[in-house]
């Protein structure tokens, strides 16, 4: 009996005793993290839905018939809902890319300096701008207007869709501020954490021009809409694009999970989901019978053919075809992705001197002032994407001068010329891709025959993600009806002509 | 600060020393002498005998005497049976002391012989349920007639009967309100709802409590580790089974289950699923000077399973591999060699080859010409370069599966002296799956013990051991699961018994899915290569336990003290070979594909519980009765789990390590988690006259997981019971009781939910860091369930007839969890206190007994329940939560959605006319489909569920048969979805109403003018329909084109085509046994022999979901209508043998 009154007494003083409260601590997960750690983790998150062509997360490159399928074609029709492919893009750039960017600013602006200066840090903050705009002008340029005033913000579990054209604007002015920010005499982010631009003087370099030639291409993608905008925009970025040479990646890692999209999706896989188009080949060598939809008529090889694609395997002598968009294809019969793309460590083409050029031949044509002729620019955008995929200068020169190519023969339309080459030279880079195309309309593209239950068109932009039915419905309803109908062949507002 | 937690291991620390000091060493003493016992023979216990002689008689008025009544010396084996007057004549040893008199119908009587030579007794009828004792919350026996809810209870012997993995499958069909869904995956967890489901998000799962205490019951399905999004479905990976399942089935006396609020409210949140109480077998003290020798029983089991081919494909022989596109469908065109071009056409010429890339059956028609294909590549392949003739397998995927046998094997050694008992059992359970290569082994000892050490002082201790191994489990979901191809991605021209042949031979992959260079595998493994290579290992070493001690202070009080303990430690490891097909495999944080590698997981999890009650039982004057407890609850759980998986790839081929990583090691993955949870509570019974019964129980719960400022909540419970036939005392009616009880049940939140973190991924150079996806909520409160039930419970004609009938309604509300929003906020989901879930529904048990005489009777039982669900309310401008939180495959989602029941599922439908008819579209004869893909097109919860058991016996025989059915519920099958696009079921090959092959190219009478119709020869089907045009509709005439794989399935249909009623009617169970008559037994040492036969699932009588079982959808948990390569079912038949000495 005594001892089962210890007993008691002991249980009666586990009742009493310490506060419970206590256990809850996660003892293995981090409340604070430093704020380089976050922005390199949303822009790697960034990269990846930029890069890739994965059938669930980005369709560009299909929809502007660079690839097709092989088994399973739907993504090649347009189907863009059975995969959720609107969703998956949309809770990329919101969740881990843009809602990291804001909180790795956030932790920075707290962050003691530790060593740095103050314009170093200003410059992080910078860059971390200058990236948010670019990826808001990605959700902008895919859906139209959405959540961005109430945006990561709890207290708006259903954010309002604000007008596309007043963010886009906005974007803008922020790219303003954030490159009056950057002080080209310091460098970025610390070493390890910045894997496009590097963390030296030269590297903050780079994010200025950068943040020059995506305002050059903002400016230029409002003339539709707002020309005189669009030329106040232009010209204040066009002297500060780009220069010969300059070629901005992402520079992905030899090792898991940090390799190369293309290297994820084509040789990690095992899969072989994709073979080049007859759409892009044929514009890339002369053949005959030439079919009646071809998109240039070429008498000289593209130079760049052999660095994009292989012969068909086995072929002999060897030859380039390209497999059917929106049809289901035989991998073995077709020409493949050049086997360099899918190196684990290759390095990914965000913007480059290329771009910078035919923004300018476009701007130029678009009656702004900008300097330069718009067939010198031209050319030169045609020139240095030759020489950065593997081309030689003679080879280059040889492709310029056919009368298809040459600037003041190519078409009679400068939309053509520069659209047409655009569309060649943007290899594996979906998105740019899309927009030149939605800005130029050229070249014309049409949809695959045999379609089922899918659009008959091009996409334009992409379906508003289910996923916004059902959790902001009364938000997305008056968005819809605010652009015109929620439909990937309704026009966004920079997006004018229709053929 | 102290610990608490120190204090806490202390005190368990000196309850163990007390038991080791004061009681294991007498009970291992005597546990020595009983085993002597055993070698040295029982029979050596029987001394000098004496006879006893007498007359047994019936109490009921004109029954008179009673023959073939058993009559057994207690404690011996020694037995007789009266004759056709009721007179026996018994020849005892000395030292007998009882008589025990049983006969069918009657209850068992036990009659002290006291030195008498005759012994004359009056039986009286059993009448059944009226004096049951039931076992309720914290263990405590209750008369079943004084409790004001809802319990059913269910005895040990029904559930041991048939030898599954997993003791709950037994009790489908037994029990109204009880909803058992299992699967058909070795081990798999097994879905037990109670009463409907309750929490939005949480677990649903009903609580289990082995002798008062819970015990934990993970379910052990990783759909966070291992998987990412993407293509990846539901539960990609392993069915770990549910962690209940460790239990014993051969050492449960008996299992009662509580079903409503106020009978689970002193188990507090918990409970609020529902608990099965599980009453393990102790054996009981014996009366004072009583005796009895040692009890031996040894139970041996063997199973064996066939399939029920009602379940697995049927297969179309008339077309092979291929997706039907190109015209017309072709073969691929290589040499021998496999090589697309040839430099030599006469000599080494281009042959028709299966194109090894298509894993679909949409290509060439079968013709018996050679073809050459995936056996032909390999130079270790037997018929390396060689053809086979193209036609339809001989030996399609069903040969893959072996026949799954089953042994248990039980001994059980059991004392009791008039102080103590004491039990120790030991089973073997050993069982082979339907995959190749996979086994399920499970070790059990428990031993028990009771000891009255004086008067007033009783200890008990109960402990546990369990070691559980498991192999070559079934993949389960959508990726790399072998069955997902048998049902959806196959080739009809696969001969198994070829890759069966071309594995063993050469121990590598030989696949039938060759990319096109015929290098490695492009989707699929040879399956063989999976079973033998790609297998799984886990094992898990328990310890339950827990020691009590009671002290009786005075007659009407007593204060009783536990400590329980459920610990285990759990590895699991998941291999990939060197030379499989590249797919998801590792970690969640490193989503790489990779071609071989190796997964672990260890979890450690224990949980504590100390109690301490006082329990009083006192009568006031004649009429009132009060008993009561008042009770502390000290609760701890902990988790911790450790996994990591190799990156890239295994360095060296068949060593399954860590350090074989290809690539630098990915941060692993932890967690630790500990929840604690103090209570105190009282519960008081009042007992008036014994008719009128009131319960009250009152609660306070202060749990760790909630913010320090609002972690208290309080529940309360009452319920009554009026025992009206206690009261009118009609002849007719045994029993009447109507009940009523409300009650509250409050629920505390899980680990961690109150703070932010952050998620570290791997580094990408520099470190790599992110929000978390869920945004925490530091201002959560507990939840909670309100419940009113209400009974009638009755049984007439001493108990031959009787019904229970139950109506209850439960909301439950403030749940904790995580509302999906917008991901526009920055975050995938919001913690929240809200939402609310309504439960009402109706259950009944009907029993009776149509047939009762001396030598054969027929019992009858019929459950039936009907649960209605409304999802009343999420969050304040949400209408829908999503419960799959990974995408599933195809593209179905699994809501709550407000205003519905629980379980909704969506996808995109047809479009319909005013008239409710399909809209198909004129150009392409296929139907308009809804461009959303949030259209409700199924719920899986079902109407309601039922079971009519029967059960026969005739002397020593009985027979049993149960038929188990549940109507409604829906079911989505990926199954349907993707196999008839892919060509694989007869549906896809059949004689089109032209009376040509539906394959055939649809061809028209004029090309140029479709407006003169089709051709006489023309292939295609017309779908049942209307085209409208500018709002009139007319009948569809347009065929579709099915040719390809466009022309049915995923291609055409919307998903509401491949929502099916889950609707069945099972046999579930037929049980024979026979008792070898005793009087036989006499000269030997045996006591009780019992054989029997049972047939389980042996008849699917009605279903409608082709090719599979509806039951076998998921893994358990909150998702389910949704089926995707689920195992075939299987009829079990098991063969038993009981012996008692």
């Amino acid at each position: 009996m005594k001892k089962l009154l210890i007993y008691i007494s002991v249980l009666l003083v586990i009742s009493a005793c310490s506060k419970l409260e206590d256990l809850n601590k996660n003892v293995k997960d981090f409340t604070t993290v430093s704020g380089e750690s976050l922005y390199n983790g949303a822009t790697r998150q960034f990269m990846i839905q930029l890069s890739t062509e994965n059938v669930n997360a980005n369709l560009t490159l299909m929809w502007m018939q660079h690839f097709a399928n092989t088994t399973y074609p739907d993504e090649s029709r347009y189907d863009m809902t059975t995969r959720g492919v609107p969703v998956a893009a949309m809770n990329a750039m919101y969740r881990l890319v843009l809602s990291n960017y804001k909180d790795a600013a956030r932790v920075l602006q707290d962050q003691p300096l530790a060593g740095i200066s103050q314009a170093q840090r200003d410059n992080q903050l910078a860059i971390i701008e200058i990236m948010s705009a670019f990826a808001w002008s990605y959700i902008i340029e895919n859906f139209g207007d959405m959540p961005y005033s109430q945006a990561f913000n709890i207290d708006y579990p259903t954010p309002v869709y604000d007008d596309g054209l007043t963010v886009y604007k906005d974007l803008i002015s922020r790219l303003d501020v954030a490159m009056d920010q950057l002080d080209v005499t310091v460098g970025g982010m610390p070493e390890g954490y910045d894997n496009i631009c590097g963390s030296s003087p030269a590297g903050t370099m780079m994010w200025y021009k950068f943040a020059n030639t995506l305002k050059l291409r903002m400016g230029l993608m409002l003339f539709d809409v707002d020309a005189g905008y669009s030329k106040t925009v232009a010209e204040e970025a066009a002297p500060n694009v780009f220069d010969a040479g300059d070629v901005m990646t992402m520079n992905w890692l030899a090792e898991a999970p940090n390799e190369n999209q293309q290297f994820i999706d084509f040789v990690q896989s095992g899969r072989d989901d994709y073979v080049v188009t007859s759409n892009l080949i044929d514009a890339m060598q002369p053949s005959t019978p030439r079919p009646d939809t071809s998109i240039l008529i070429v008498t000289v090889t593209d130079p760049r053919l052999k660095f994009y694609a292989i012969p068909v395997v086995g072929s002999n002598p060897p030859v380039f075809l390209g497999g059917a968009q929106g049809q289901a294809n035989g991998f073995p019969s077709f020409s493949h992705v050049h086997p360099m793309h899918l190196e684990a460590d290759r390095p990914w083409i965000i913007s480059d001197y290329t771009e910078a050029e035919f923004l300018l031949a476009e701007a130029v044509e678009r009656g702004f002032n900008v300097g330069g002729s718009a067939e010198s620019h031209y050319n030169n955008a045609v020139e240095s994407s030759i020489l950065y995929w593997g081309g030689t200068p003679a080879e280059a020169d040889a492709y310029m001068a056919q009368p298809s190519v040459a600037y003041a023969t190519a078409f009679p339309n400068w939309k053509q010329k520069i659209g047409t080459q655009a569309w060649l030279a943007y290899w594996l880079r979906g998105n740019a891709l899309w927009n030149s195309y939605r800005r130029l309309d050229y070249p014309r593209l049409f949809a695959p025959p045999n379609y089922k239950q899918n659009i008959n068109k091009v996409p334009v932009r992409m379906f508003y993600p289910v996923s916004e039915q059902t959790l902001n419905a009364e938000n997305y309803e008056a968005a819809s009806a605010a652009i015109g109908g929620d439909s990937p062949l309704t026009r966004l507002f920079f997006d004018k002509e229709i053929y | 600060m102290i610990n608490c937690y120190l204090r806490f291991t202390a005190f368990s620390a000196v309850i163990a020393d007390f038991f080791i000091t004061n009681l294991n060493v007498k009970l291992m003493k005597k546990l020595l002498l009983f085993l002597a016992f055993l070698v040295l023979g029982a029979s050596a216990l029987m001394a000098q005998a004496r006879v006893i002689t007498g007359t047994v008689t019936s109490s009921v008025e004109g029954e008179g005497t009673l023959p073939s009544v058993t009559v057994v010396a207690k404690g011996t084996a020694i037995g007789t049976t009266t004759d056709a007057s009721g007179r026996y004549s018994i020849s005892v040893p000395g030292n007998a002391t009882t008589l025990v008199f049983s006969f069918i119908g009657m209850k068992q009587l036990e009659v002290l012989i006291d030195g008498r030579t005759v012994v004359n007794v009056i039986m009286e009828p059993e009448t059944v349920g009226l004096d049951e004792v039931v076992v309720t919350a914290l263990g405590i026996s209750r008369d079943k007639k004084s409790l004001g809810y809802a319990t059913q209870e269910v005895k040990g012997d029904i559930i041991s009967n048939v030898k599954t993995s997993n003791f709950v499958n037994n009790l489908s069909g037994k029990i109204s309100g009880v909803q058992i869904q299992r699967n058909q995956n070795m081990g798999g967890s097994t879905n037990v709802i109670v009463r409907g489901s309750k929490s939005l998000v949480n677990s649903n799962q009903v609580l289990y409590v082995v002798d008062g205490v819970p015990i934990n019951n993970q379910i052990g399905k990783y759909t966070d580790v291992g998987v990412t999004s993407g293509q990846a479905a539901t539960v990609a990976g392993y069915d770990y089974g549910n962690a209940a399942s460790d239990i014993d089935p051969e050492s449960i006396e008996s299992i009662n289950i509580l079903k409503g609020a106020a009978a689970t409210a002193l188990y507090g949140s918990r409970a609020s699923a529902g608990v099965i109480m599980i009453t393990t077998k102790k054996g009981a003290i014996l009366k004072e000077g009583e005796k009895a020798p040692i009890g031996v029983s040894l139970s041996s089991g063997f199973t064996f399973s066939k399939i029920d081919k009602s379940t697995f494909p049927v297969y179309q022989d008339q077309y092979g591999a291929g997706y039907g596109y190109g015209d017309p469908p072709d073969f691929a065109m290589r040499t021998t060699s496999g090589n697309l071009t040839t430099t030599d056409p006469v000599n080494d010429p281009l042959v028709r080859w299966v194109q090894t890339t298509e894993d679909a059956s949409f290509g060439p028609r079968f013709d018996g010409q050679p073809v050459w294909g995936w056996y032909s590549v390999d130079p270790e392949s037997p018929w390396y370069k060689q053809s086979k003739p193209w036609e339809s397998s001989k030996n399609g995927p069903i040969t893959f599966f072996e026949t799954p046998y089953t042994y248990t094997n039980t001994v059980a050694i059991e004392k009791a002296t008039d102080f103590s008992t004491m039990r120790l059992s030991y089973t073997n359970y050993n069982a082979t799956g339907l995959q190749p290569n996979s086994s399920l082994k499970r070790n059990n000892l428990i031993l028990t013990g009771t000891w009255n050490v004086n008067k007033r002082l009783t200890v008990s201790a109960i402990g546990n051991y369990i070691l559980l191994k498991g192999k070559g489990r079934n993949t389960t979901g959508y990726n790399g699961n072998i069955v997902t191809n048998f049902r959806q991605w196959q080739q009809t021209n696969l001969d198994f018994k070829d890759l069966k042949r071309a594995y063993e031979l050469t121990q590598r992959n030989l696949t039938w899915n060759y990319n096109s260079s015929l290098t490695y595998p492009i989707f699929s493994n040879n399956p063989y290569w999976d079973a033998y290579q790609n297998y799984e290992t886990d094992s898990r070493t328990r310890f339950i336990g827990n020691a009590s001690v009671n002290y009786k202070i005075f007659d009407w009080l007593n204060i009783f003290g536990r400590i329980a303990a459920d610990t285990y430690y759990e590895m699991q490891e998941e291999r990939r070979a060197v030379g499989s097909v590249s797919m998801r495999f590792g970690l969640a944080n490193v989503p790489a594909r990779v071609t071989s590698g190796y997964l672990r997981r260890d979890n450690t999890f224990s949980e504590y519980n100390a109690d301490l009650m006082l329990k009083f039982n006192k009568k006031i004057g004649e009429s009132l009765s009060i008993n009561g407890i008042l009770g502390f609850n000290e609760r701890r759980t902990n988790n911790t789990f450790f996994s990591n998986a190799t990156n890239g790839g295994l360095l060296i081929p068949g060593i399954y390590s860590l350090q074989n990583s290809l690539q630098a090691l990915p941060l692993p993955l932890e967690v630790n988690q500990i929840v604690g949870v103090r209570s105190e509570y009282v519960s008081i019974s009042l007992g008036y006259k014994d008719f009128l019964f009131l319960d009250g129980t009152y609660r306070n719960d202060y749990a760790s997981t909630l913010p320090s400022n609002n972690n208290k909540y309080q529940y309360p419970s009452i319920t009554g019971a009026f025992l009206f036939s206690n009261i009118l005392n009609k002849d007719w009616l045994s029993l009447g009781k109507l009940r009523l009880n409300y009650a509250q049940v409050g629920n505390l939140a899980g680990f961690d939910l109150l703070y932010d973190v952050y998620l570290t991924n791997t580094p990408m150079n520099g470190a790599n860091t992110q929000l978390a996806a869920i945004k925490r909520n530091p201002n959560l409160k507990n939840e909670r369930t309100n419940s009113i039930e209400g009974g009638l419970e009755m049984s007439f004609f001493n108990a031959r007839v009787g019904f229970d009938l139950a109506l209850y309604q439960t909301n439950s509300k403030d749940q904790i969890i995580p509302v999906t929003v917008s991901q526009t906020t920055g975050f995938q989901s919001l913690m929240l206190n809200t939402g609310e879930i309504q439960n009402k529904g109706i259950e009944f048990t009907i029993s009776a007994t149509p047939v009762r005489t001396e030598s054969f009777s027929w019992d009858m039982t019929l459950n039936w329940s009907k649960n209605k669900n409304e999802v009343i309310a999420l969050y304040p401008g949400i209408t829908n939560l999503r419960l799959n939180s990974v995408n599933l495959q195809g593209g179905v989602t699994v809501n709550a959605e407000v205003g519905r029941p629980y379980g909704t599922i969506k996808g995109k439908d047809y479009t319909y006319d005013a008239n409710g008819n399909k809209i198909i579209d004129a150009e392409t004869g296929t139907p308009v489909i809804t461009s959303s893909a949030a259209i409700p097109i199924g719920n899986f919860t079902p109407d309601w569920t039922g079971g009519i058991n029967n059960s026969f016996s005739y002397k020593n025989m009985a027979l049993s048969f149960l038929i188990d059915m549940q109507k409604g519920g829906d079911i989505f099958s990926l199954d349907m979805y993707y196999g008839l696009s892919s060509g694989l079921y007869p549906e896809t090959a059949f004689t089109n109403d032209l009376g040509n092959p539906v394959r055939d190219p649809i061809v028209w009478v004029d090309e140029d003018d479709h407006s003169k119709g089709y051709a006489s020869t023309s292939g295609g089907y017309i779908i049942e329909g209307v085209n409208v045009t500018d709002g009139v509709s007319v009948p569809n005439t347009t065929r579709v084109d099915a040719t390809n794989a466009d022309g049915f399935g995923i291609g055409l249909l919307p998903h509401s085509a491949f929502v099916y009623d889950a609707s069945y009617v099972k046999l579930r169970e037929v049980v024979l046994t026979y008792n070898i008559p005793s009087k036989l037994l006499t000269k030997t040492f045996i006591k009780g022999v019992s054989v029997s036969a049972i047939a389980s699932n042996p008849w699917i009588i009605h279903k409608n979901l082709p090719y599979a079982d509806p039951e076998s959808g998921m893994t358990a948990g909150n998702i389910q209508g949704y089926t995707t390569g689920s195992l075939p079912t299987t009829r079990d038949f098991s063969f038993n043998l009981k012996l008692n000495f």
